[in-house]
């Protein structure tokens, strides 16, 4: 996939601003300049989601009651598209490919892109969550169809959930018998996607010139141990009122080098965060889906040495990057064939 | 403006499926000023008081007439959802047996629990005898597959072969054009060439 241009309309401090994009793009400019926003509208219109808000509502700019952001892309090959979109105060929120409206699940199908932030550091951290959220998109980089799977999953979560909450419990054992093959499937797709990241993250860590590996444990329970896990925390289940097995719920634990993130450098965290994203970044590309890779100021937890070691990985990837940096080009962080974003408060 | 008894029509009418804002101030305004209009709602009501289900199958029926689709080959059952789902089944002239309306899926999000559909009638009918199999002709969602094995349970004690429809291939389709998903069913459920 290729960013071509972006245009922001009343999203947040932009009221209204196009911008082109290269190859390689560097967006620069002091804090609070709107790098950070450029990269947030990028992802809002590709991925119909906002990386730093639960509500895209809240990126509209003051004073206004809707924004706007539309981004032209090239898709592969000669498919080429117009996504946009937009939300009011209401909440209203559109998404659409080419002037019709889209789900984000179609939109999330087309597109393919790669965000590296600073938040990445909880997914070697932090919580299980960013970790889950690495590995189903991970997997759905490998093969779409885990799309349908992961919300067929997640609808399964819904059902059961309603139906915990509800007086009546008669349909519970025959949704948990309905969800084990998703179940067994997300796991299978999981450990297939964490072998393949462990994989590409030594090489790209190899390549850096680091001794840097990574290893992600998840649970690998499927078929008859599903049912009979479902089965044996029906009555807790009950009792709670909400669902206590399951994929969405898995713990999945990572060490860097064979020690636990609490024994790591913040140094070593960041670097093995940034070294898992160009994992996930050259695993879409091998899987067919070329995508871009949004890295925004994720050099600060970095000495100079691993930051210039990630910009060397970074420019060597045969894929559109997008990076923001404080520092203004001319220090030396501008690869010589990048288009230059100069932003200003 | 106040529209009164306008608005109340047209609110009215907005209840019904598929019915637009556009639509309902069209036909509100037709029955308001055209006789023909006028005495279809009456001949529609006339009908809808005629009208009841079959307790047997869930099909409709003429209140004190015999059931249509009980009427049908009984040796095989075919299992829906709904009554749009039986209309696309027959009209494809493939299927001769009959039907039988399960009323939902298990959905709790929508209230419907295996209590709430028709699998007990279904069940009646299988040990009234003559029933050879059922075929369930139920989604491929999560709601169906639950649903599934509902009724494979309830079924399996009266020893009635339970079949479900086939995924794969639609008819006039490239291989090419179609998901990973479709083409994993359409070569997990392939069938011999007879």
């Amino acid at each position: 996939m290729h960013l071509e241009s972006l245009l922001l309309r009343n999203f947040r401090k932009f009221k209204e601003e196009q911008f082109s994009f290269g190859r390689r793009t560097l967006i620069s400019g002091p804090n609070g300049s709107g790098k950070t926003t450029l990269i947030e509208a990028c992802a809002a219109a590709l991925g119909g989601r906002s990386f730093r808000s639960a509500d895209l509502k809240e990126c509209i700019r003051e004073g206004s009651d809707h924004f706007f952001v539309k981004a032209a892309v090239e898709l592969g090959g000669l498919d080429r598209a117009e996504l946009t979109a937009g939300a009011d105060r209401k909440g209203q929120k559109k998404l659409t490919r080419d002037g019709q409206p889209v789900s984000r699940r179609a939109l999330l199908a087309a597109t393919s892109f790669v965000l590296c932030t600073q938040e990445d550091l909880e997914m070697v951290s932090g919580s299980p969550r960013k970790r889950r959220d690495l590995l189903d998109r991970a997997a759905m980089g490998m093969d779409r169809g885990y799309i349908d799977i992961a919300s067929q999953y997640l609808r399964y979560v819904k059902q059961k959930t309603a139906l915990l909450r509800s007086e009546r419990k008669s349909g519970l054992k025959h949704l948990n018998e309905a969800a084990v093959p998703l179940i067994s499937e997300i796991r299978r797709r999981r450990g297939t996607a964490a072998r393949a990241l462990s994989a590409h993250f030594a090489a790209a860590a190899a390549q850096a010139g680091l001794e840097l590996s990574v290893e992600i444990r998840l649970s690998a329970e499927e078929g008859e141990e599903v049912r009979r896990r479902l089965h044996d925390r029906m009555a807790r289940e009950i009792e709670r009122g909400i669902p206590l097995y399951g994929p969405h719920l898995d713990d999945i634990q990572m060490e860097l080098t064979g020690r636990s993130a609490r024994s790591s450098s913040s140094g070593e965290v960041a670097f093995g965060a940034f070294c898992l994203r160009i994992a996930e970044t050259v695993l879409l590309g091998e899987a067919g889906w070329p995508p871009v890779l949004f890295a925004d100021e994720i050099f600060s937890f970095m000495d100079r040495d691993r930051r210039d070691r990630a910009f060397a990985l970074i420019a060597a990837l045969p894929f559109q990057t997008v990076v923001t940096s404080h520092r203004t080009p001319g220090e030396g962080n501008a690869p010589e064939d990048c288009t230059v974003i100069a932003l200003e408060n | 403006m106040d529209y009164g008894i306008v608005r109340r029509l047209v609110e009215t009418l907005r209840r019904l499926p598929g019915v637009s804002q556009k639509l309902a101030e069209r036909i509100a305004f037709s029955l308001l000023q055209d006789p023909d209009a006028q005495r279809a709602v009456a001949e529609l009501s006339t009908i809808l008081d005629g009208a009841s289900s079959c307790a047997a199958c869930g099909w409709f029926i003429e209140k004190g007439k015999p059931c249509a689709n009980c009427a049908r080959d009984r040796r095989v059952i075919c299992v829906v959802e709904s009554f749009s789902d039986l209309i696309g089944i027959d009209r494809t002239g493939e299927f001769t047996g009959s039907f039988h309306l399960l009323g939902g899926l298990i959905a709790p999000l929508e209230g419907l629990l295996p209590e709430d559909l028709t699998g007990d009638a279904l069940l009646r009918r299988v040990e009234a005898g003559g029933v050879e199999e059922v075929i369930l002709a139920l989604p491929a969602t999560i709601e169906g597959e639950a649903t599934v094995h509902y009724l494979h349970e309830l079924l399996a004690p009266t020893g009635v072969t339970v079949s479900r429809i086939a995924r794969g291939m639609p008819s006039n389709s490239k291989i090419e054009y179609l998901d990973r998903k479709t083409i994993g069913h359409a070569l997990r459920e392939r069938v011999k060439v007879s």
